[in-house]
């Protein structure tokens, strides 16, 4: 790999990030409760209502 | 001008398939919320609550659906995010490490495919609605569509050519002037439907009801579907924010919530109008003046959606090796000629086979999603090389087997047999236990273990993949 040559400017942008300082890293924790209360838990709510709620007879 | 000098200036814009400099993503969370926010709210959205329309009554099927889009767009989200925001690449470069620097032959053909269908639907509906405009405002008759549709479909990508010749910043601006104009009208079709068709929706009963688990279920799945329909394009958005923290609830609440919410006016509508598209009754219901308002509306949220679908999948082409050398407006030609092409002669196919189209997506995105999942999180614990994106050959971290990982083969066949032996797309025939788990949940579950089995298996003792740098 260290054998290949890549343009310029796109190694010039690789290196940016190879830099841990440019790094944002993953997630945070207000970033998890996001995902989960909207991806799972919102869900969840949602089946649980809908199954009880609004059908007609 | 050299094909590198090329690829210099278009970087320096930001629309190659190289990653952004931080200094190039700028969008923060409002902006990247109503960027995804625009590109999700398109008439699809409508078609959706259609399908969904025809197995459950309103707020069950309501619920149903908002269910399933969630659940998607946390798949689509882990699945994508995490890489594309980290390091400023899009969708495609985001799936390298799980298939390979080769593995553009099954993301690129998948996001090409799926955005021309969705794009021509959107058209079918943009055609439509410019037609029904005209006639609101007291031009021609019916017979004016089949002249219109056409015409509407080129002026679109003629229009969407130039915008996006500007790229990303051209996506952004007309953005930000959509955004108003959405929701207010979309929140004007939901309260006028409630307030003039409340009593017959309260009873309204589905055309295909049968038995309540399972349609509920069929609610669940159709809505789920739906939202991995924004693998291909989220990743060409969310690459312009710093982190993924920046775009983690953007991506939640931008792209995922406004789906069901404007879809509830297709369900509502399939249910006591017998007609999902809007440009059919908007006018009957809503009078001339206001009817031609929100008309105005489905073709300004259509042609918003239009212009991020093509300018991720313009994005992507240029992540295919022979192809990321031609210049940005080649590319962007390249992936508006299909969209031209079906808008003209073959409107309808896409529209005609809807429920078959956004099954299919479940089947192919499903797995795909379950398998970036479990390599980032667990497999890798978000260890990627950015110079593993781009670099090829035997040696490079994820050049596996000429640049394929057949971990992902596996994965994905495992994923898409379950998919099938769950739901049959085109006829909807069912198998045990579809209606307790759905189809695509199993199907990410299962090729994400399949795909787990053979890396530790085999990839990794064997020192492919990057798994051990």
């Amino acid at each position: 790999m260290a054998d290949q040559v890549l343009p310029d400017e796109l190694e010039q942008r690789i290196r940016i990030y190879e830099d841990p300082a440019n790094d944002p890293g993953g997630f945070k924790g207000a970033d998890w409760a996001v995902i989960i209360g909207t991806g799972i838990v919102l869900p969840v709510v949602c089946i649980l209502i809908g199954w009880n709620v609004g059908w007609p007879s | 001008m050299s094909d590198d000098t090329i690829n210099a200036v278009e970087g320096e814009r930001g629309e190659t398939s190289w990653p952004l400099k931080p200094s190039e993503r700028l969008w923060n969370r409002k902006s990247l919320f109503v960027v995804l926010m625009v590109a999700a709210s398109a008439t699809w959205c409508y078609i959706i609550g259609e399908y969904v329309g025809y197995y459950l009554p309103l707020w069950p099927g309501f619920l149903a659906m908002t269910a399933g889009a969630m659940i998607g767009m946390l798949l689509v989200t882990l699945a994508v995010v995490p890489t594309s925001s980290r390091f400023g690449v899009d969708s495609i470069k985001a799936a390298v490490p799980q298939f390979g620097h080769n593995g553009w032959i099954i993301t690129v053909t998948l996001q090409y495919l799926s955005i021309i269908g969705w794009n021509a639907l959107l058209l079918i509906f943009f055609g439509r609605s410019v037609s029904r405009f005209l006639n609101a405002i007291g031009l021609g008759d019916e017979n004016l569509a089949n002249v219109v549709v056409p015409l509407a479909t080129v002026g679109a990508c003629i229009l969407v050519f130039i915008i996006l010749m500007r790229g990303a910043t051209g996506l952004e601006r007309v953005a930000m002037w959509l955004f108003a104009f959405i929701i207010g009208v979309g929140a004007w079709l939901i309260i006028m439907l409630l307030l003039k068709q409340g009593d017959a929706l309260a009873v309204a009963v589905p055309a295909y009801a049968s038995d309540k688990q399972l349609d509920f279920q069929y609610g669940i799945e159709i809505g789920l579907v739906s939202l991995l329909s924004w693998w291909p394009y989220i990743g060409s958005m969310t690459r312009e924010a710093r982190s993924p923290s920046i775009a983690a609830a953007p991506s939640m609440l931008g792209m995922g919530l406004p789906v069901p919410i404007l879809s509830f006016v297709g369900l509502a509508a399939i249910l006591v109008l017998e007609t999902s598209d809007p440009s059919g009754w908007l006018t009957d219901v809503g009078g001339n003046f206001f009817g031609a308002l929100a008309l105005l509306f489905i073709i300004a949220a259509n042609f918003g959606t239009a212009v991020a679908g093509l300018y991720a999948s313009t994005v992507g082409i240029k992540a295919v090796p022979f192809l990321n050398k031609v210049p940005w407006n080649m590319a962007l030609l390249i992936s508006i000629l299909p969209v031209v092409v079906i808008g003209i002669f073959f409107p309808n196919w896409v529209f005609d086979n809807f429920g078959t189209f956004v099954a299919y997506i479940g089947v192919f995105f499903a797995p795909l999603c379950g398998i970036q999942i479990i390599d980032y999180f667990l497999l890798r614990r978000g260890k990627i090389s950015i110079r593993g994106l781009y670099a090829k050959g035997p040696d490079a971290p994820y050049g596996y087997w000429l640049g394929i990982n057949p971990a992902a083969l596996i994965g994905m066949a495992v994923g898409v047999w379950t998919y099938l032996y769950l739901l049959d797309p085109i006829s909807y025939a069912i198998r045990d236990p579809f209606a307790l788990v759905g189809a695509s949940v199993p199907a990410a579950l299962l090729a994400a273990a399949a795909y787990a089995i053979v890396t530790l298996v085999v990839i990794r003792p064997l020192n492919k993949g990057g798994y051990r740098s």
